[in-house]
Protein backbone atom coordinates (compact mmCIF):
# COMPACT_ATOMS: atom_id res chain seq x y z
CA UNK A 1 0.00 0.00 0.00
CA UNK A 2 2.55 2.53 1.18
CA UNK A 3 4.88 1.46 -1.52
CA UNK A 4 2.32 2.62 -4.30
CA UNK A 5 0.35 5.82 -2.02
CA UNK A 6 3.05 8.02 -1.61
CA UNK A 7 0.82 9.98 1.02
CA UNK A 8 0.35 6.21 2.84
CA UNK A 9 4.12 6.11 2.69
CA UNK A 10 4.62 9.64 4.61
CA UNK A 11 2.10 8.56 7.11
CA UNK A 12 3.53 5.62 8.22
CA UNK A 13 7.10 7.33 8.03
CA UNK A 14 5.43 9.95 10.45
CA UNK A 15 3.81 7.64 12.19
CA UNK A 16 7.77 5.62 13.22
CA UNK A 17 8.83 9.25 13.70
CA UNK A 18 9.60 9.75 17.14
CA UNK A 19 9.69 13.16 18.10
CA UNK A 20 10.76 13.22 22.04
CA UNK A 21 9.69 16.21 24.15
CA UNK A 22 12.23 17.78 25.58
CA UNK A 23 14.41 16.43 28.48
CA UNK A 24 13.83 19.24 30.81
CA UNK A 25 10.12 19.57 30.13
CA UNK A 26 8.88 17.96 33.29
CA UNK A 27 11.71 19.64 35.25
CA UNK A 28 10.28 22.76 33.98
CA UNK A 29 6.35 22.08 34.22
CA UNK A 30 7.38 21.44 38.10
CA UNK A 31 9.03 24.57 38.52
CA UNK A 32 6.44 26.68 37.16
CA UNK A 33 3.44 25.18 39.14
CA UNK A 34 1.29 27.85 40.80
CA UNK A 35 1.44 27.04 44.83
CA UNK A 36 -1.54 25.35 45.30
CA UNK A 37 -4.46 27.05 47.52
CA UNK A 38 -3.79 27.06 51.55
CA UNK A 39 -5.21 24.09 53.40
CA UNK A 40 -8.08 24.59 54.99
CA UNK A 41 -7.96 24.86 59.11
CA UNK A 42 -8.56 21.91 60.71
CA UNK A 43 -11.40 21.65 63.36
CA UNK A 44 -9.91 21.67 67.01
CA UNK A 45 -8.84 19.05 68.86
CA UNK A 46 -6.92 20.41 72.73
CA UNK A 47 -8.55 20.95 76.17
CA UNK A 48 -8.75 24.29 75.34
CA UNK A 49 -10.46 24.51 72.44
CA UNK A 50 -13.18 22.10 73.76
CA UNK A 51 -13.53 24.71 76.54
CA UNK A 52 -13.51 27.49 73.75
CA UNK A 53 -16.60 25.99 72.24
CA UNK A 54 -18.62 24.75 75.39
CA UNK A 55 -18.26 28.41 76.14
CA UNK A 56 -19.75 29.32 73.30
CA UNK A 57 -22.52 27.17 73.28
CA UNK A 58 -23.77 28.55 76.54
CA UNK A 59 -23.17 31.96 75.11
CA UNK A 60 -25.32 31.41 72.62
CA UNK A 61 -28.20 29.33 74.85
CA UNK A 62 -28.18 32.42 77.30
CA UNK A 63 -28.64 35.08 74.26
CA UNK A 64 -31.24 32.76 72.94
CA UNK A 65 -33.16 32.76 76.60
CA UNK A 66 -33.19 36.47 76.97
CA UNK A 67 -33.88 36.87 73.21
CA UNK A 68 -37.72 34.21 73.81
CA UNK A 69 -37.89 36.08 77.44
CA UNK A 70 -38.25 39.59 74.99
CA UNK A 71 -40.11 38.64 72.58
CA UNK A 72 -43.06 37.27 75.36
CA UNK A 73 -42.81 40.23 77.29
CA UNK A 74 -43.47 42.61 73.62
CA UNK A 75 -46.30 40.37 72.48
CA UNK A 76 -48.07 40.44 75.83
CA UNK A 77 -47.71 37.42 77.20
CA UNK A 78 -47.34 37.22 80.74
CA UNK A 79 -47.43 33.57 82.69
CA UNK A 80 -48.86 34.63 86.07
CA UNK A 81 -47.29 32.61 89.02
CA UNK A 82 -48.61 29.53 89.90
CA UNK A 83 -52.25 29.48 91.93
CA UNK A 84 -52.88 33.62 90.65
CA UNK A 85 -55.53 34.38 89.26
CA UNK A 86 -56.06 35.30 85.83
CA UNK A 87 -56.56 38.52 85.56
CA UNK A 88 -57.06 39.13 82.13
CA UNK A 89 -59.84 36.29 81.79
CA UNK A 90 -61.66 38.59 84.52
CA UNK A 91 -61.64 41.21 83.08
CA UNK A 92 -62.88 40.26 80.13
CA UNK A 93 -65.69 38.43 81.47
CA UNK A 94 -66.52 41.00 84.29
CA UNK A 95 -67.40 43.38 80.20
CA UNK A 96 -69.60 40.96 79.18
CA UNK A 97 -72.36 41.16 81.67
CA UNK A 98 -74.32 38.18 79.78
CA UNK A 99 -71.98 35.58 80.19
CA UNK A 100 -72.15 34.39 83.49
CA UNK A 101 -68.44 34.85 85.31
CA UNK A 102 -67.04 31.70 86.03
CA UNK A 103 -63.49 31.71 85.71
CA UNK A 104 -62.93 28.51 87.53
CA UNK B 1 -6.02 5.02 33.08
CA UNK B 2 -6.93 4.42 36.79
CA UNK B 3 -3.40 4.77 37.84
CA UNK B 4 -3.91 8.57 36.07
CA UNK B 5 -7.11 8.90 38.21
CA UNK B 6 -5.38 8.02 40.99
CA UNK B 7 -2.56 10.37 40.46
CA UNK B 8 -5.17 12.91 39.90
CA UNK B 9 -6.86 12.33 43.03
CA UNK B 10 -3.21 12.53 45.26
CA UNK B 11 -2.54 15.35 43.14
CA UNK B 12 -5.68 17.36 44.48
CA UNK B 13 -5.10 15.67 47.76
CA UNK B 14 -1.77 18.07 47.98
CA UNK B 15 0.65 15.91 46.68
CA UNK B 16 2.05 17.65 44.03
CA UNK B 17 5.34 15.92 42.95
CA UNK B 18 2.37 13.53 41.98
CA UNK B 19 2.00 15.73 39.00
CA UNK B 20 5.60 15.16 37.62
CA UNK B 21 4.37 11.09 37.00
CA UNK B 22 1.63 12.76 35.14
CA UNK B 23 3.66 15.00 32.95
CA UNK B 24 6.22 12.06 32.40
CA UNK B 25 3.47 9.51 31.35
CA UNK B 26 1.88 12.07 28.79
CA UNK B 27 4.90 14.28 27.94
CA UNK B 28 5.40 11.94 24.71
CA UNK B 29 2.00 11.78 23.41
CA UNK B 30 1.13 15.83 23.91
CA UNK B 31 4.88 17.26 22.12
CA UNK B 32 3.95 14.84 19.34
CA UNK B 33 0.64 16.21 18.89
CA UNK B 34 1.43 19.27 18.70
CA UNK B 35 4.90 19.17 17.02
CA UNK B 36 3.14 17.64 14.34
CA UNK B 37 0.21 20.78 14.29
CA UNK B 38 2.63 23.83 14.74
CA UNK B 39 6.17 22.31 13.27
CA UNK B 40 7.83 24.57 15.14
CA UNK B 41 10.22 23.00 17.82
CA UNK B 42 10.16 25.75 19.89
CA UNK B 43 6.49 26.42 20.12
CA UNK B 44 5.59 23.00 20.51
CA UNK B 45 7.85 22.97 23.54
CA UNK B 46 5.96 26.44 25.12
CA UNK B 47 2.50 24.65 24.25
CA UNK B 48 3.83 21.10 25.45
CA UNK B 49 4.73 23.03 28.75
CA UNK B 50 1.23 25.46 28.67
CA UNK B 51 -0.92 22.57 28.46
CA UNK B 52 0.72 20.56 31.55
CA UNK B 53 0.26 23.97 32.99
CA UNK B 54 -3.51 24.51 32.23
CA UNK B 55 -4.23 20.85 33.60
CA UNK B 56 -2.62 21.48 37.08
CA UNK B 57 -4.44 25.18 37.47
CA UNK B 58 -7.70 23.22 36.01
CA UNK B 59 -7.18 19.67 37.76
CA UNK B 60 -10.39 19.96 39.95
CA UNK B 61 -12.27 20.29 37.11
CA UNK B 62 -11.45 16.91 35.60
CA UNK B 63 -14.37 14.29 35.91
CA UNK B 64 -12.75 10.70 35.28
CA UNK B 65 -16.12 9.76 34.81
CA UNK B 66 -16.54 11.71 31.98
CA UNK B 67 -13.01 11.48 29.87
CA UNK B 68 -9.77 9.76 30.56
CA UNK B 69 -6.88 11.76 31.27
CA UNK B 70 -4.81 11.78 28.30
CA UNK B 71 -8.26 12.82 26.40
CA UNK B 72 -8.61 15.71 28.40
CA UNK B 73 -4.87 16.48 28.11
CA UNK B 74 -5.02 16.61 24.54
CA UNK B 75 -8.04 18.97 24.28
CA UNK B 76 -6.49 21.31 26.01
CA UNK B 77 -3.01 20.97 23.84
CA UNK B 78 -5.18 21.14 21.22
CA UNK B 79 -7.18 24.56 22.26
CA UNK B 80 -3.59 25.74 23.33
CA UNK B 81 -2.01 25.12 20.07
CA UNK B 82 -4.97 26.49 17.97
CA UNK B 83 -4.76 29.76 20.10
CA UNK B 84 -1.19 29.99 18.77
CA UNK B 85 -2.12 29.10 15.44
CA UNK B 86 -4.99 31.50 14.96
CA UNK B 87 -2.56 34.24 16.82
CA UNK B 88 0.34 33.49 13.63
CA UNK B 89 -0.23 34.65 9.55
CA UNK B 90 -1.26 32.30 7.50
CA UNK B 91 0.86 31.08 5.04
CA UNK B 92 0.60 33.79 2.12
CA UNK B 93 -0.21 31.16 -1.03
CA UNK B 94 0.22 27.21 -1.93
CA UNK B 95 1.55 28.18 -5.28
CA UNK B 96 5.11 27.59 -4.12
CA UNK B 97 4.72 24.46 -2.74
CA UNK B 98 2.23 22.95 -5.32
CA UNK B 99 4.70 24.28 -7.77
CA UNK B 100 6.15 21.21 -9.97
CA UNK B 101 10.38 20.22 -9.61
CA UNK B 102 11.54 21.82 -12.43
CA UNK B 103 11.69 21.00 -15.93
CA UNK B 104 14.66 18.25 -15.67
CA UNK B 105 13.26 16.76 -12.19
CA UNK B 106 12.97 13.02 -12.68
CA UNK B 107 9.52 11.19 -12.42
CA UNK B 108 7.96 10.33 -9.27
CA UNK B 109 9.96 7.04 -8.85
CA UNK B 110 13.10 8.99 -8.98
CA UNK B 111 11.49 11.96 -6.24
CA UNK B 112 13.89 11.49 -3.03
CA UNK B 113 10.81 10.59 -0.29
CA UNK B 114 12.30 13.20 1.73
CA UNK B 115 11.54 16.32 -0.84
CA UNK B 116 7.96 14.63 -1.15
CA UNK B 117 7.54 14.43 2.63
CA UNK B 118 8.98 17.45 2.62
CA UNK B 119 6.16 18.92 0.95
CA UNK B 120 3.45 16.90 2.71
CA UNK B 121 4.79 18.26 5.71
CA UNK B 122 4.39 21.46 4.74
CA UNK B 123 0.94 20.87 3.00
CA UNK B 124 -0.36 20.44 6.47
CA UNK B 125 -0.16 24.22 7.11
CA UNK B 126 -2.79 24.35 4.16
CA UNK B 127 -5.48 22.18 5.37
CA UNK B 128 -8.10 23.77 7.49
CA UNK B 129 -7.58 23.86 11.56
CA UNK B 130 -10.39 21.30 11.98
CA UNK B 131 -8.96 19.00 9.11
CA UNK B 132 -5.60 19.14 10.20
CA UNK B 133 -5.92 18.32 13.87
CA UNK B 134 -8.73 15.54 12.99
CA UNK B 135 -5.67 13.85 10.34
CA UNK B 136 -2.86 13.72 12.69
CA UNK B 137 -5.09 12.39 15.85
CA UNK B 138 -6.27 9.83 13.58
CA UNK B 139 -3.63 8.91 10.76
CA UNK B 140 -0.12 9.91 12.45
CA UNK B 141 -1.17 9.18 16.31
CA UNK B 142 -3.59 6.62 15.29
CA UNK B 143 -6.06 7.66 17.99
CA UNK B 144 -9.46 5.88 17.84
CA UNK B 145 -11.84 8.13 16.21
CA UNK B 146 -14.10 8.22 19.10
CA UNK B 147 -11.68 10.32 21.32
CA UNK B 148 -10.87 12.47 18.54
CA UNK B 149 -14.94 13.21 17.92
CA UNK B 150 -14.48 13.82 22.17
CA UNK B 151 -11.22 16.18 21.76
CA UNK B 152 -12.70 18.29 19.26
CA UNK B 153 -16.29 18.01 20.77
CA UNK B 154 -18.39 16.94 17.46
CA UNK B 155 -19.61 13.36 16.05
CA UNK B 156 -17.60 10.62 14.91
CA UNK B 157 -18.98 10.85 11.45
CA UNK B 158 -17.52 14.39 11.58
CA UNK B 159 -13.94 13.08 12.21
CA UNK B 160 -14.12 10.60 9.95
CA UNK B 161 -15.33 13.10 7.04
CA UNK B 162 -12.76 15.64 8.23
CA UNK B 163 -9.74 12.49 8.02
CA UNK B 164 -11.08 11.85 4.53
CA UNK B 165 -11.25 15.73 3.29
CA UNK B 166 -7.63 15.99 5.01
CA UNK B 167 -6.36 12.70 2.77
CA UNK B 168 -8.26 14.33 -0.37
CA UNK B 169 -6.47 17.48 0.07
CA UNK B 170 -3.19 16.05 0.62
CA UNK B 171 -3.41 13.34 -2.25
CA UNK B 172 -4.54 16.99 -4.59
CA UNK B 173 -1.21 18.25 -3.52
CA UNK B 174 0.83 15.41 -4.30
CA UNK B 175 -1.06 15.42 -8.11
CA UNK B 176 -0.06 19.22 -8.46
CA UNK B 177 3.56 18.11 -7.42
CA UNK B 178 4.30 15.43 -9.07
CA UNK B 179 4.97 15.15 -12.63
CA UNK B 180 2.40 13.68 -14.66
CA UNK B 181 3.32 10.00 -14.49
CA UNK B 182 2.90 7.20 -18.02
CA UNK B 183 0.04 5.44 -17.10
CA UNK B 184 -1.51 8.13 -14.40
CA UNK B 185 -4.27 10.61 -14.73
CA UNK B 186 -3.88 13.42 -12.60
CA UNK B 187 -1.91 16.55 -14.59
CA UNK B 188 -1.83 19.38 -12.12
CA UNK B 189 -4.37 22.27 -12.39
CA UNK B 190 -4.76 24.66 -10.17
CA UNK B 191 -7.85 23.61 -8.42
CA UNK B 192 -6.03 20.60 -7.54
CA UNK B 193 -3.70 22.77 -5.16
CA UNK B 194 -5.31 22.71 -1.73
CA UNK B 195 -6.04 26.31 -0.25
CA UNK B 196 -5.75 27.14 3.40
CA UNK B 197 -9.17 27.90 5.30
CA UNK B 198 -9.61 30.10 7.88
Amino acid sequence: MSSDDPLEGWIAARRSTVLPPPSDLADRVMKALPPLPAPRALPPTGWGSRLETAGTLLLFACSLAVAVIRLSSFVGIVLPPPGAEPEIAREFFEEQPHVPVDVT
Amino acid sequence: MDDDASLVAAVLAGNVPAFRELVERHQGLVFTFVRNLLRSPADAEDIAQETFLGAYRHLATFDTRRARFRTWLLTIARNEALSRLRRTPPPTSAGDLAEAPSGDAEPHEGLHHAELWNALDEALDYLPLEQRTAFLLAEIQELPHAEIAEIESVEIGTIKSRVSRAKERLRALLRAYQPERPGHAGAPTPADSPRREP
